[in-house]
C-alpha cells in the first residue's frame, strides 16, 4: 500500500475538533438572559459521566468520517512490482569547460575556479562520463571523454585524474575565447551524440556542459553569434569572479598623430565598479611578471585621478623611457595587468658628415649653421662631421672615413665613441658643399647607392658642373638671365615625403622667404622636381641612385644666397631629412601573448629568450616563434650569445657584453591583452540570446525518482481507491446525520417532558 | 362593581394580539376605545380637574371671581376659587434601561411598557390633559414637555417609537429633575420594572410629593420574574450589568422569590408610606387592565375627595361658610 500524496495524512489531524467540541459540549453552556441578577445567587455546575457516554458513538463516527476522508485524499494505491532499474535511464555525458585565461589570475578567482570544479565533480553520478577542457585563445583537452569506460567502477578514475590534473594547472596569460570555446566543445559533444549513438533506445543523450569562469565582459562571445547551437547540449556557467572589481588597465596607444614633443601616450581605463582612483605610472627598467616593485626602482612617478567607469589618456615623458622595458600601474587591487611591456629604446646617435672645405667659424659659410643647427636631447645626440674634399679619394677612402674611426667631429670628439650600438641602426645624412672630381663622384655614388641620403648643394655653376652625374641635373644654358631681384619659392610638392611635415596649411608657406641667389639647371628624366621657384626653375628635387636618393637644391642657406637659415622652418626641413635618411626606429608596437612572433629568416640558427629568461632554439630559415605565453620581453639571439649571459641582470648591466649582444639582438614585446582586464559581469542571459541553452539535465536519479512517481500516478489512477473511501465517509456522515438526529430528538423530547417557562 | 371590573377584561384585547400590530398609536388607539367604551358602561366617570374652593370675600377680591348664586341663596359672600389651569397636567417617565427589554413571552417588557405609555398618552390627550413624556435610563434621554395642542400626541408616540433601550436605571436623575423643574402641580407616572436598588427611592419620591406632585407608580414585570419558572441549569447573564452567573433554578428558585417579594414589598410600602399609587402590572395582563386599574383607583381617590368636599362645602353651609 502507498499514497501519491502523504501529507493529505495530515488532514486525519481535524480528528481533534469533534474531540474538542465533544468535550467542549459536556460543560453545559446554556444561556439565558435575565433582566437582573439581583435576586440571584450563583450555583455551581454539576456535571455527570451520563452525557459522554451518551456521545461517544457519534464522536466516534465523526472521527471516523474525518480519517476516511484525509485518507482518500492521500490518493492511496496498491504497488505492484513495477519497480525501476537504474538502466531505464539515461546517463549524463559532462564536459567541464575551464576559463585559464589571464583574468583567473585575480585574487582568488583560481582557488574558487578549482573549488567549483571539484565540487562539480563531487555532485556527479557514478555512470556519468566527464572530461575536463581549459580554454583561453584556444581549447585544449585536459582529460578527455573516456571510450569505453569499465561499467563496474564508473567515471571514478577519470574523476580521479582530472582531479590530480586540475592541482597541476595553473591560469594563463592569454586573452579568453570564451564562445570559440563553447562552440567547439559543443560541437564535439553533438559529433559524439550523432556517431557513437544509436536510437534504438530512444532516449535523449544529456549533453551538459559546466563552464567555470570568471565571467568577464571582455571575454570574447562573437563565434556563438553564427552558430546553431545544438538542442541537446545544456550549458550550465558557474561564475567564481570576486565580488569586488577592484581594477585598471595601462595600455599604450599609437603614435598615429606627429609627435611635437617627445612623449608617449598611454591610456588608463578604471573599471565600473572599481573601488580605486587614485593611480601611478612608473616605467621600470628590466621588469619581468613575477618581479615585485620596490621603492628604489621608482623613476618618475605620475599620479592621477581616474573616476571608476572612465578612462583617461596621459602622456609620459619619452626620455624616461630610455632603457625601460615596461611601464607600470599602480594602486588598483589587481596586479595581473598592471605592466605593459614595450620594446626598450635606446638612445640614438644621428651622425651628419659635411664634405666640403668650409671653415666651420666662417659664418657665411653652409657649414657654419649645420654644426649649429641640431639640438642635444636624451633620446637623440646628433654629431655633426666634416670630411675636405681633398680627403676623399676614392671608393675605399670615402667608406672608411664615413664609416668609422678617423672622423673628427666639429666639436672634438671621435666619432668612435658615439657610435655604440645605433650604427647598425642609423646611416649618417651626407651632406655635400664642394665641388668634386670624378673619382670622387663616383665613391660617393657607390655609398649613396647602399641607401644612404646625400643632401647636395648646387649653387654654383661649378658644383653643377662637375656633380652633374650625382645630382642628376645641369647647368641650364639656355636661360641664364640674370636676375635682380629675390626669387621665391612657388611650388611644392608637399605630399612628398621629404615636406610633409609642412602640409598643414599652418606650415606650408615659405614665400616668406627669400631667395637671392640661385641656378637655373634643367633635370635630368630621373630627377623627380620637388620645389620649384617663382620663375619656374627648379629649386629642390630628388635623383635616386641605388637605394640610396640624392637630394638637390639650386641655392643654399648661406646668407649670401637665401634667408632660408632663419626661417623655423629649416631646422624642420633637416630633422625630417634625419627621420627619412636614418630610419629611425620608434618604440615598437607590442604583441599579444598568444601571437605568433614574426622576424626575418635567417640562415643560422639563433635562441629566443623568453621573459623569465629560459632560452630555446629557433631553427634556421624559421621566420616566426608561436610560443610567446607569457608577457615580456622576447629576445631573438645568435647562438653564441647563451654562453655570453648568465642571468637576465646581464641585460641591464652597462657592459661590453650587453653592447655586443643588443647590436644583434631584435625585441619583441609581448602583453596581456587588455581586453582581459574588461572584468564587468558577462550577463547569462547575453549568452542566451546568443541561442546558448543554459540549464541543467536531470541527473539519473531524479529521472528515476520522476519515472516512478509517473508510474504512481498511473497506478493509482487505475485503481481509484479514493471514490470508494469518499462513498465510505459520505455513508457514514449520513449515518452520523441520521444518528445525531435522532439523539437531538430524543432530548427536545425530554425536554418537552420538562416544565416549560 | 365587581362585574364592571372583570367585564371589561374578557373583551380587552389579548396583549400578544396587540403587540402584533406595529404601530404605536394604532395600538393605544385600539386600547383607548376599546377601554373607553368598557367605560361609558361603567359608573365610573373620568378624572378631570382639581375640585373648586371657596373662600369668603375679602374686600379687594375681584368681583367676578363672587359666588353670585351662594349670595342669592344664603346672603354670604364667597370667592369661587378655580385652580390655575382647569386641565391636568401628567408626565410620562418612562424607563428604558436594558432590563426592561427582557421578555419571556413573544414581547419584552419594554414594548409592553411602551404600548401602556402610548395609551395613557392617547388616554389623556383625549381628556384635553396636557400630556408631557420623559424617557430616561442611566440619565435622561428625552423630555417633551406637556402640552396639549394639535400634533403634540404625534410628537409623544414619535419619541416613544424611536426609543430604545438604554443601559442600566438610575431612577433618581429624572426623579430629582422633574423634582426641580416642574414647579406646577401635576401627575406624575412613573412606568419603570424597578429592578434596581430601592435604597434612595424613597428620598426621591418623597422630593416629588414634597412639591404637590400627585405620583403614580407603574411597575411593569414580566410573569417570569415574578414566578422564576426556568427549569434548566444555564448562565444567566443579566441585561445591564452584563454580568454572568450560573444558576440552577432547581436550588435557587425558592430564594429568588423570597428576594424578589421583599424587594416588591418594600417599594410598594414606600409608596404606601409616601403616598404613591403603585399598581403591579404583568406583561401577560391586556394593556386595557392597567388603564383601568389605574382609572378605578384615581375615580376612587378623586370620588372620595369628592365626597370629602362636598361633605365639606355641606358643612360649611351648615356652619354659615366655608372655615
Amino acid at each position: 500500500m502507498s499514497a501519491l500524496a502523504w501529507l493529505f495524512g495530515l488532514g486525519a489531524a481535524a480528528v481533534v475538533f469533534p474531540l474538542l467540541f465533544h468535550l467542549i459540549r459536556r460543560t453545559p453552556q446554556g444561556r439565558t438572559e435575565f433582566s437582573s441578577l439581583m435576586f440571584l445567587k450563583s450555583s455551581p455546575p454539576t456535571l455527570t459521566r451520563r452525557s459522554r457516554l451518551d456521545n461517544l458513538w457519534l464522536l466516534l463516527l465523526r472521527i471516523l468520517a474525518i480519517c476516511l476522508l484525509a485518507f482518500a485524499f492521500m490518493r492511496p494505491f496498491f504497488r505492484g512490482n513495477s519497480e525501476l532499474a537504474q538502466f531505464d535511464v539515461e546517463h549524463r555525458r559532462v564536459a567541464i569547460l575551464l576559463d585559464v585565461s589571464a583574468s583567473m589570475r585575480r585574487e582568488g578567482v583560481w582557488d574558487r575556479a578549482q573549488r567549483q570544479v571539484v565540487e562539480t565533480l563531487d555532485q556527479l553520478e557514478a555512470k556519468d562520463h566527464v572530461a575536463l577542457f581549459t580554454f583561453d585563445r584556444n581549447v585544449s583537452a585536459i582529460v578527455p571523454f573516456e571510450n569505453d569506460p569499465d561499467p563496474s567502477v564508473g567515471n571514478v578514475p577519470t574523476v580521479s585524474a582530472i582531479k590530480e590534473k586540475l592541482a597541476e594547472l595553473d591560469p594563463g596569460w592569454s586573452h579568453s575565447d570564451m564562445g570559440t570555446a563553447m562552440v567547439t566543445l559543443a560541437n564535439q559533444l553533438d559529433d559524439w551524440q550523432d556517431t557513437t549513438r544509436s536510437d534504438e533506445t530512444g532516449r535523449r543523450p544529456k549533453l551538459q556542459m559546466y563552464v567555470v569562469s570568471d565571467m568577464q565582459a571582455g571575454s570574447a562571445t562573437e563565434s556563438l553569434q553564427s552558430y546553431q547551437w545544438p538542442d541537446l547540449v545544456k550549458t550550465q556557467f558557474i561564475n567564481v569572479a570576486p565580488l569586488a572589481n577592484d581594477n585598471a588597465t595601462v595600455e599604450l596607444l599609437s603614435q598615429s598623430r606627429p609627435q611635437r614633443e617627445p612623449t608617449l601616450r598611454v591610456r588608463v581605463a578604471n573599471q565600473n565598479r572599481s573601488s580605486s582612483e587614485a593611480f601611478q605610472v612608473t616605467w621600470q627598467q628590466n621588469w619581468h611578471t613575477g618581479r615585485v616593485k620596490t621603492t628604489t626602482e621608482v623613476d618618475e612617478e605620475l599620479a592621477f585621478v581616474v573616476a571608476a567607469g572612465e578612462s583617461r589618456v596621459l602622456e609620459l615623458p619619452l626620455e624616461k623611457a630610455i632603457n625601460a622595458n615596461a611601464f607600470l600601474l599602480d594602486g588598483d587591487g589587481e596586479s595581473f595587468d598592471n605592466a605593459y611591456f614595450v620594446t626598450p629604446a635606446t638612445p640614438q646617435t644621428m651622425t651628419l658628415i659635411y664634405v666640403g672645405d668650409d671653415d666651420v667659424d666662417d659664418a657665411d659659410s653652409a657649414m657654419f649653421y649645420l654644426a649649429r643647427l641640431f639640438p642635444k636631447s636624451t633620446t637623440r645626440s646628433y654629431r655633426v662631421y666634416q670630411i675636405k674634399s681633398d680627403q676623399l679619394n676614392d671608393i675605399d677612402d670615402a667608406k672608411r672615413l664615413i664609416d668609422a674611426s678617423t672622423l673628427v667631429s666639429v666639436d672634438g670628439q671621435r666619432v668612435e665613441e658615439n657610435t655604440g650600438s645605433d650604427s647598425a641602426t642609423t646611416k649618417p645624412l651626407i651632406v655635400l658643399g664642394a665641388a668634386l672630381i670624378e673619382s670622387q663622384n663616383t665613391s660617393l655614388q657607390s655609398i649613396v647607392a647602399s641607401g644612404v641620403t646625400l643632401l647636395a648643394i648646387a649653387n654654383e655653376q661649378e658644383m653643377i658642373n662637375k656633380n652633374s652625374e650625382l645630382i642628376g641635373a645641369t647647368v641650364d644654358e639656355t636661360n641664364q638671365a640674370v636676375v635682380d631681384e629675390y626669387a621665391i619659392v612657388g611650388e611644392m610638392e608637399l605630399t612628398d615625403p621629404l615636406f610633409r611635415p609642412f602640409l598643414d596649411p599652418m606650415f606650408s608657406d615659405f614665400t616668406d622667404t627669400k631667395f637671392w641667389k640661385h641656378q637655373r639647371v634643367q633635370l635630368d628624366d630621373t630627377s623627380e622636381l620637388l620645389a620649384s621657384f617663382d620663375d619656374r626653375t627648379p629649386a629642390i628635387w630628388r635623383h635616386p641612385v641605388g637605394s640610396g636618393n640624392v637630394i638637390a637644391m639650386s641655392s643654399s642657406w648661406r646668407p649670401k644666397d637665401s634667408q632660408w637659415f632663419l626661417d623655423p622652418k629649416f631646422l624642420a626641413f633637416f630633422l625630417n631629412l634625419f627621420e627619412r635618411s636614418a630610419s629611425v626606429p620608434k618604440v615598437q608596437p607590442s604583441a599579444l601573448v598568444g601571437d605568433r612572433l614574426k622576424f626575418a629568416p635567417s640562415d643560422e640558427e639563433r635562441i629566443m629568450m623568453r621573459p623569465n629568461g629560459s632560452v630555446c632554439i629557433v631553427e634556421a630559415g624559421d621566420s616566426s616563434y608561436a610560443k610567446a605565453n607569457q608577457p615580456g620581453i622576447y629576445r631573438l639571439m645568435p647562438t653564441a650569445a647563451e654562453s655570453l649571459i648568465e642571468s637576465l641582470e646581464d641585460l641591464s648591466s652597462n657592459s661590453a657584453v650587453k653592447e655586443e649582444l643588443l647590436n644583434k639582438t631584435t625585441s619583441f614585446a609581448v602583453n596581456v591583452d587588455r581586453r582581459e582586464s574588461n572584468a564587468d559581469p558577462l550577463a547569462v542571459d547575453q549568452l542566451e540570446r546568443l541561442g546558448v541553452e543554459v540549464g541543467l539535465h536531470t541527473t539519473a536519479a531524479s529521472e528515476l525518482a520522476q519515472l516512478r512517481e509517473l508510474k504512481d500516478r498511473e497506478l493509482e489512477n487505475q485503481q481509484k481507491i479514493w471514490k470508494w473511501l469518499i462513498v465510505a465517509a459520505i455513508v457514514l456522515l449520513i449515518f452520523e446525520t441520521y444518528y445525531a438526529g435522532r439523539k437531538a430528538n430524543q432530548s427536545v423530547v425530554d425536554l418537552a417532558a420538562e416544565p416549560t417557562t | 362593581m365587581s362585574s364592571s371590573k372583570t367585564n371589561p377584561t374578557s373583551s380587552f384585547l389579548a396583549p400578544d394580539t396587540l403587540m402584533r400590530v406595529k404601530q404605536l398609536e394604532l395600538r393605544a388607539k385600539m386600547v383607548v376605545e376599546g377601554f373607553m367604551s368598557g367605560l361609558h358602561r361603567s359608573p365610573y366617570h373620568g378624572f378631570s380637574v382639581e375640585f373648586t374652593d371657596y373662600r369668603q370675600y375679602s374686600p379687594g377680591d375681584d368681583l367676578r371671581y363672587l359666588d353670585w348664586k351662594l349670595l342669592a341663596r344664603r346672603d354670604r359672600e364667597y370667592i369661587k376659587r378655580f385652580e390655575d389651569e382647569t386641565n391636568l397636567r401628567c408626565y410620562l417617565l418612562f424607563d428604558l434601561s436594558r432590563s426592561m427589554g427582557f421578555g419571556s413571552l413573544e414581547y419584552s417588557k419594554f414594548e409592553y411598557a411602551r404600548t401602556m405609555a402610548a395609551s395613557l398618552a392617547w388616554f389623556f390627550n383625549r381628556q384635553r390633559d396636557a400630556v408631557g413624556l420623559m424617557t430616561f435610563a442611566e440619565s435622561v434621554e428625552a423630555l417633551v414637555p406637556p402640552r396639549y395642542r394639535s400634533g403634540h400626541l404625534r410628537r409623544l408616540m414619535l419619541t416613544l417609537e424611536t426609543s430604545t433601550t438604554g443601559k442600566s436605571t438610575d431612577l433618581g436623575r429624572p426623579l430629582e429633575q422633574i423634582a426641580q423643574t416642574v414647579s406646577k402641580r401635576s401627575m406624575v407616572i412613573l412606568i419603570s420594572d424597578l429592578l434596581t436598588p430601592i435604597d434612595n427611592l424613597k428620598q426621591k419620591l418623597g422630593y416629588l410629593r414634597a412639591r404637590g406632585h400627585d405620583v403614580v407608580l407603574m411597575r411593569i414585570l414580566d410573569p417570569a420574574e415574578i414566578n422564576f419558572d426556568f427549569s434548566n441549569a444555564s448562565m444567566f447573564h443579566d441585561l445591564e450589568t452584563g454580568q454572568q452567573l450560573y444558576v440552577d433554578p432547581a436550588t435557587v428558585a425558592a430564594d429568588y422569590k423570597k428576594r424578589f417579594e421583599d424587594h416588591a414589598e418594600s417599594v410598594a410600602s414606600i409608596c404606601q408610606s409616601s403616598g404613591i399609587d403603585y399598581f403591579l402590572v404583568r406583561t401577560d395582563e391586556p394593556v386595557e387592565q392597567g388603564l383601568i386599574n389605574l382609572v378605578q383607583n384615581r375615580a376612587e381617590k378623586s370620588g372620595g375627595q369628592q365626597i370629602r368636599q362636598q361633605n365639606s362645602a355641606v358643612a360649611i353651609a351648615q356652619s354659615g361658610g366655608p372655615a
